[in-house]
């Protein structure tokens, strides 16, 4: 009996320990992260400079926490070990469902964004139509701008569905940058992605402009958003929103940062821009 | 029918007996082939992809990537770290399935009864001895059924991205192999200790310490040690999910097309885990006590480097993935399921099939006895040519092996996806390619177990090595390499479900979706699924390979099973 209470009595310390640990971890840490829609490098050379920026304007100190699965950010979201997550719209409706995320700010463009349907030049395609029995391309299985909508859009629009009409079941290249790469080599003749990843890769030189065109850009939607775990303090969100509403491109430190974005300036989210990726979600049968 | 048969019809019934039983092995091998013919042809795989334009075109883009390995310091370094991360993980995931599987072994054995016990024991303690049997071998069941690569990404999901989900998922699987193995060894032993010591009343922990772990623990740590080598192997790929090691760098290199990366990183993988093997055999030799300082030391370290949330097992908040509401069946899921069951077998078995063939032609060539030496006492020395061709045809054999055999299923369903594209061929191919080294190695024990007279019978007439092995080697091993090939088949099932998820067919690619995009219904009932495939097949093959087996002059079921220890 004696040994039961000790062994209970050290247990509940040990877990009040825990709770302190991680009480104290949301105060002077923030952790953030994103889903890894690009190769690790890329993602690197672009959060670095937001984490910056975020603890200066912070001060607290900011840690960018790196994933390799978009499921991944979700659930440590979910988990909280980690406080805001750059999510895409997708995503970010998985985690609002499942643990109750709040959207905190987006991008200008995340209002109205694209993806882009490419192709490689020697497949003979031509318009989205000529997809059909094609081999074809997503990015990963949980984006937004690689999967779901191109998904969407390809069954609405063309009356393609993705899992019958080409030429094998479609494949998922796991990433944008990937997805390009893939369509280049030939592996695949054509595939889908985020339109600001393409129009950055197509102002760069890291791939054979002969060989992969774009051939469709899908309508807008809306895209990425940063993204707060259920339980923290609204004053947190809210000086975490004000450290991206105050950027300004006229200065020359937040133009570095707001360039790496793709961004001109970032507006608020509101979580009611999101019940239409709910709905195509689940007419897609992604969301469960 | 007159009572006495004159002893010529007798004769001539035997000879029309023996000649109905041979065409039957023929129709048997026969149909096994076809079948296998038949299997590749409904997996809609097509082996040509291997070798048309494109398939060279691709594995030429590869081995590109071996001739220039990435040897930059920076990239060495870090494959350096990563290497040292998959194999401590191997090493406290075999510890942690070595707790866990002696564990829940301890429960799942059946004590042999005293021939006249004492008293007569109360019903409802023999219940509930057999409850907590069952419930034991339930347990190990579900763990096991499970493949690793499964239960990482699911604990990924659970305590976050790390070396933690690795170590906790071989933890799993292996830990339900170990149990299970450790109690069908356990029950093995020759009851007579067992029953000594009930009768002078010890208790179950006493009768485990005293009668079963002295006469089991040689196996048990032969079997431990077999069982690091895979987990170190598998420690390399798991991060391809985010459970750390090697796996990350491998899947980055092949999503990007870094050939060079990915060559170094492969080279990495065979190299140390190529010195594990060595430093294996030699714990194998050496005293109990070896072992048990090198695993503890490997714990240690284990345990200072990788950082492992522990405590979020129990207390993570991360978003269910399982429920067991509405889990009712649609027909479309159903259909879906099917088809990818039937994937999955047909594909497992294609791969047996072919790397059975495989092995069964280079086992013999990697044989000493059959090669280069003699089973006779004084063999005639091979002269000429013959000389320097024989050892190089050995030696290069025995290189495929080893090098076949070190490479992870996973890894090699990566590369094969590359090289033919996504789909059952890739899972054949990597699920073929890798089981002939295992096979091979299987096979190649088996060959030196053989009855020296009959082989060096045919020697001293001057057959050659063929003939050797076909008429004096083979027909005594014969029944043992079949009943091998179905156990890894049995076991190829279960592998083919982890090819699946990098993209290589079969079930895997399903439970892949489900955990990726949370279908807690989808998941919970691929789960459930996978449990029963892999239940049925192994209550089959344990069936069928008892009856291979039953023939005169052949060791038991139970026997066969121990060979695997050394595998």
């Amino acid at each position: 009996m004696n040994m039961i209470h000790r062994l209970a009595r050290r247990c509940t310390l040990a877990s009040l320990l825990a709770l302190a640990a991680t009480a104290v971890h949301a105060q002077d840490i923030i952790r953030v992260s994103g889903i890894p829609d690009e190769n690790p490098t890329e993602l690197a050379r672009k959060y670095q400079p937001l984490v910056d920026h975020l603890q200066k304007h912070l001060g607290v100190k900011v840690v960018y926490v790196p994933v390799i699965d978009y499921g991944a950010a979700v659930s440590a979201l979910g988990a909280g070990k980690i406080d805001f997550a750059w999510l895409g719209g997708f995503t970010f409706v998985q985690a609002k469902v499942m643990s109750g995320a709040q959207p905190v700010v987006m991008r200008d463009i995340d209002r109205e964004f694209h993806s882009v349907f490419i192709a490689n030049t020697a497949a003979g395609i031509n318009k989205p139509e000529d997809l059909r029995g094609k081999s074809f391309t997503f990015g990963s299985k949980s984006s937004t701008s690689g999967h779901l909508f191109p998904r969407y859009f390809l069954s609405t629009q063309f009356h393609i569905d993705a899992d019958k009409d080409f030429a094998g079941a479609p494949l998922y290249s796991g990433a944008h940058d990937a997805t390009v790469k893939m369509v280049e080599s030939g592996k695949v003749q054509s595939g889908a992605l985020n339109i600001e990843v393409w129009n950055r890769l197509v102002a760069g030189d890291k791939f054979d402009k002969t060989k992969v065109k774009a051939i469709w850009t899908t309508p807008p939607f809306v895209d990425y958003v940063w993204t707060a775990r259920k339980d923290l303090p609204a004053a947190t969100v809210q000086k975490f929103a004000n450290a991206f509403l105050t950027l300004d491109a006229s200065k020359p430190e937040d133009k570095a940062v707001l360039d790496l974005q793709g961004a001109k300036k970032f507006v608020p989210a509101k979580i009611e821009d999101f019940a239409v990726i709910e709905q195509v979600a689940r007419a897609t049968g992604l969301l469960k | 029918m007159p009572a006495v048969t004159s002893a010529s019809e007798r004769h001539a019934q035997r000879a029309r007996q023996a000649r109905l039983a041979s065409w039957r092995q023929y129709a048997l091998w026969l149909s096994i082939g076809l079948s296998g013919w038949w299997c590749l042809a409904l997996t809609g795989a097509q082996p040509t992809k291997l070798f048309d334009r494109e398939g060279w075109h691709n594995a030429s883009d590869i081995l590109s990537g071996f001739a220039h390995p990435d040897l930059s310091r920076d990239f060495l370094g870090r494959v350096l770290t990563l290497s040292i991360e998959s194999l401590l993980i191997g090493i406290l995931g075999t510890v942690f399935a070595v707790v866990l599987g002696t564990a829940l072994a301890f429960f799942a054995i059946r004590v042999p009864d005293l021939p006249d016990p004492p008293r007569r024991v109360p019903a409802w303690v023999r219940t509930s001895l057999a409850l907590t049997r069952w419930l034991a071998r339930f347990v190990l069941g579900v763990f096991r059924s499970i493949p690793e690569i499964v239960w990482a990404y699911i604990l990924v999901r659970v305590i976050g991205l790390g070396p933690g989900a690795a170590v906790l998922a071989i933890g799993l699987t292996v830990g339900g192999n170990i149990g299970k193995l450790y109690a069908e060894l356990a029950e093995a032993i020759d009851p007579r200790a067992i029953q000594a010591l009930r009768a002078t009343g010890a208790s179950r922990w006493g009768v485990f310490v005293f009668a079963v772990l002295p006469q089991v623990s040689r196996q048990w740590t032969g079997y431990a040690l077999f069982c690091l080598e895979c987990n170190i192997r598998i420690g390399t790929i798991l991060g391809v999910v985010g459970a750390g090691g090697l796996g990350s760098e491998i899947a980055l290199s092949i999503r990007y097309f870094e050939y060079d990366k990915l060559a170094t990183a492969l080279l990495a993988v065979l190299a140390f885990v190529g010195v594990l093997e060595v430093v294996s055999a030699q714990l194998r030799q050496r005293r109990l006590g070896w072992t048990l300082a090198f695993a503890a030391i490997g714990t240690a370290l284990a345990l200072h480097q990788l950082d492992i949330p522990w405590a979020d097992l129990w207390t993570s908040q991360a978003p269910p993935l399982f429920t067991f509401d509405k889990l009712a069946l649609d027909g479309p899921f159903i259909q879906t399921v099917a088809t990818q069951i039937g994937e999955t077998l047909m594909m497992a078995w294609v791969a047996t099939l072919v790397s059975g063939g495989v092995a069964f032609w280079l086992a013999p060539m990697a044989a000493s006895h059959l090669m280069t030496g003699s089973y006779l006492p004084d063999p005639p020395r091979a002269g000429g040519l013959a000389a320097l061709w024989r050892p190089a045809l050995k030696w290069a054999s025995r290189a495929v092996l080893q090098a076949t055999r070190v490479m992870p299923e996973l890894t090699l369903a990566l590369v094969f996806v590359v090289w033919v594209g996504g789909g059952p061929l890739a899972g054949i191919l990597a699920i073929a390619v890798h089981n002939i080294g295992v096979m091979g190695r299987l096979y190649t024990e088996v060959l030196e177990e053989v009855e020296p007279g009959p082989p060096a019978a045919l020697q001293a007439q001057g057959a050659g090595s063929l003939a050797t092995f076909l008429f004096g080697v083979l027909p005594q091993i014969k029944a043992r390499l079949a009943a091998f090939t179905l156990y890894r088949f049995e076991v190829n099932v279960r592998a083919t479900a982890m090819v699946g998820f990098v993209g290589a067919g079969g079930i895997g690619d399903a439970l892949n979706t489900a955990i990726s995009l949370f279908h807690m219904r989808d998941l919970t009932l691929l789960l459930l699924t996978m449990l029963l495939l892999v239940s049925v097949v192994d209550a089959v093959g344990d069936r069928v390979r008892a009856r291979i087996l039953a023939a005169p002059f052949l060791k038991s079921a139970k026997t066969m099973n121990l060979k695997d220890i050394t595998t």
